[in-house]
């Protein structure tokens, strides 16, 4: 895959890719930001330091990941990549509900964005936050899931889709 | 004469060529820059060898007539050609008073250098006529009879200072001693002389015993090497230029060089710039120039091995993937980094890759120029 467009989605494995696409292709997200499956969150965390590097070719990163059962656990590893980059000191000590977006301390540098499935609060498999998403028969209550609103508006409002 | 050893833990570059304001914040031993075509990639280099000169007027017009293909400096037009040489180092390219050029790295190694007007009036000492010069900031409008006024460059060399008119080529300032142990090998370097004239440098010293290992990473039976006149090895009576020669173990004959194979005189020059500047600075631009990609990772072990047991610190540019791709596999072994150079808006920055980050960048397709 080319990797050239300055807003990319990191996600940990082919379901997020086909959630987050399937999300993005529901609501007629114009194609601006590139989806990348890294593979593993193991890898994503490898990956991660060396990509917030590249202010070459990158504006923002985005990264999805499961929570498994270990919500606390993979946010305190992601906020320790964050706070050893030393490009990012307002990040908070709490993952926000609505997700996380933190601007780096030099402008110059990538914005970054993080949300972990399904909601960034409960535990659970990425599993149960698609049969959130499962519309019932003949009624599409997509949007009107809390869980995949929260999601809806993290990808619209903090990713520049438009 | 110890030669006191020269080091750069960063370095800050400002108003130098087409850099505004750079500031590298950390520097290893072995530094390849890499980054856009025309990002200043050799600019860098040249700052680095004007520092480590210590602004020697003889190594800046060498470094001005390179970028220039300028082929004599010493010849009749030297005095339009210094002026011109020079002025390339400041923004413009014009003589204009205000912002200084300025190169430093650490707490204790700066390179300043001022534009400026000289008044050059004579005095009266006793029996004598004494030459006077006094610094100017601005242009006077009129020189006084008997006075000249001249254009110049201040230099400020740590702690030594020195002016330098660009028409008379006279001076006035400290004494001062510029360190020798750095070298520039360049893009187009025409090895065969640049060969020659390092390795004469070392013959005898002991050190060329650095450059025989160098070329036994590439081959292990090599013996020995000397520059020889082929005229001679063939027996006639005509000169002819001396060229390198080794011998190998267990076999009779003198070889030359080339038999280890394409692009050996450019290797070469990278083994004689770097033995040449133990305890120094060795500053290669676009290192993968005339090497095999195949024999790139022979070339960074070589390197690891001279900068390690000479303590010389390197800098090296590089356009190629292939060449980080090699540089990578050696770089855990010894301190090293990528520095990738980028243009941002209106300034410069670096970014670096240590080892462990520069491999995962290569395993991941992450942009690296």
């Amino acid at each position: 895959m080319k990797k050239n467009k300055p807003f990319r989605l990191l996600v940990e494995g082919i379901n997020d890719l086909h959630v987050v696409c399937n999300l993005a292709n529901r609501l007629s997200l114009l194609e601006t930001f590139e989806v990348e499956d890294i593979g593993s969150y193991q890898q994503i965390l490898k990956v991660l330091p060396v990509l917030l590097k590249s202010t070459n070719n990158l504006q923002r990163l985005g990264i999805v990941v499961d929570a498994d059962e270990n919500l606390k656990g993979h946010w305190e590893a992601i906020r320790h990549i964050l706070l050893d980059s030393q490009l990012y000191s307002s990040v908070p000590e709490e993952l926000p509900k609505e997700g996380l977006v933190v601007h780096p301390d030099d402008p110059a540098y990538i914005i970054f964005g993080l949300w972990i499935m399904p909601d960034n609060n409960l535990n659970g498999m990425l599993e149960d936050f698609v049969t959130f998403m499962i519309p019932e028969k003949d009624d599409d209550v997509l949007l009107r899931k809390t869980d995949d609103v929260n999601v809806y508006l993290f990808l619209i409002r903090k990713l520049p889709l438009l | 004469m110890d030669k006191k050893r020269i080091y750069f833990p960063d370095l800050t570059i400002e108003g130098f060529k087409s850099i505004d304001h750079l500031y590298i914040d950390s520097l290893s031993s072995i530094n390849l820059i890499a980054g856009d075509n025309n990002v200043g990639k050799s600019t860098v280099l040249e700052a680095l060898y004007a520092l480590a000169t210590g602004g020697e007027m003889g190594a800046l017009l060498q470094m001005g007539c390179n970028r220039m293909n300028i082929q004599n400096p010493m010849g009749e037009s030297f005095v339009v050609d210094k002026e011109k040489l020079l002025l390339t180092f400041f923004k413009d390219w014009q003589f204009k008073l205000g912002k200084d050029l300025i190169i430093k790295a650490g707490t204790d190694q700066a390179l300043q250098m001022k534009l400026v007007y000289v008044l050059e009036s004579k005095e009266k000492a006793g029996n004598a006529v004494v030459n006077k010069m006094e610094i100017l900031d601005q242009p006077l409008e009129n020189a006084q009879g008997g006075d000249t006024l001249e254009r110049g460059i201040l230099f400020t060399s740590n702690n030594n200072t020195f002016f330098s008119a660009f028409s008379t080529g006279s001076g006035m300032g400290d004494e001062f001693v510029y360190p020798k142990q750095v070298n520039f090998i360049h893009t187009s370097l025409s090895s065969k002389s640049y060969n020659l004239r390092l390795w004469d440098n070392i013959a005898l010293t002991g050190l060329e015993r650095h450059v025989i290992e160098a070329l036994r990473v590439i081959d292990p039976l090599v013996e020995n090497l000397a520059f020889l006149e082929e005229s001679v090895l063939k027996g006639g009576r005509g000169a002819s230029d001396r060229v390198p020669y080794i011998t190998l173990k267990n076999r009779p004959d003198r070889y030359p060089l080339s038999i280890m194979g394409d692009g050996m005189n450019r290797i070469l020059s990278i083994i004689l710039g770097i033995v040449n500047s133990k305890g120094g600075i060795c500053l290669i631009d676009e290192i993968e120039n005339g090497i095999y990609y195949r024999r790139q990772p022979e070339l960074w072990r070589i390197i690891c091995l001279l900068v390690k047991e000479l303590d010389v610190q390197l800098f090296a540019t590089t356009h190629s993937l292939d060449c980080i791709r090699s540089f990578s596999s050696v770089a855990h072994e010894v301190d090293a980094q990528l520095i990738r150079l980028e243009k941002r808006k209106s300034e410069f920055a670096a970014v670096n890759y240590k080892s462990g980050e520069l491999q995962i960048a290569l395993e991941n397709d992450i942009e690296l120029r």
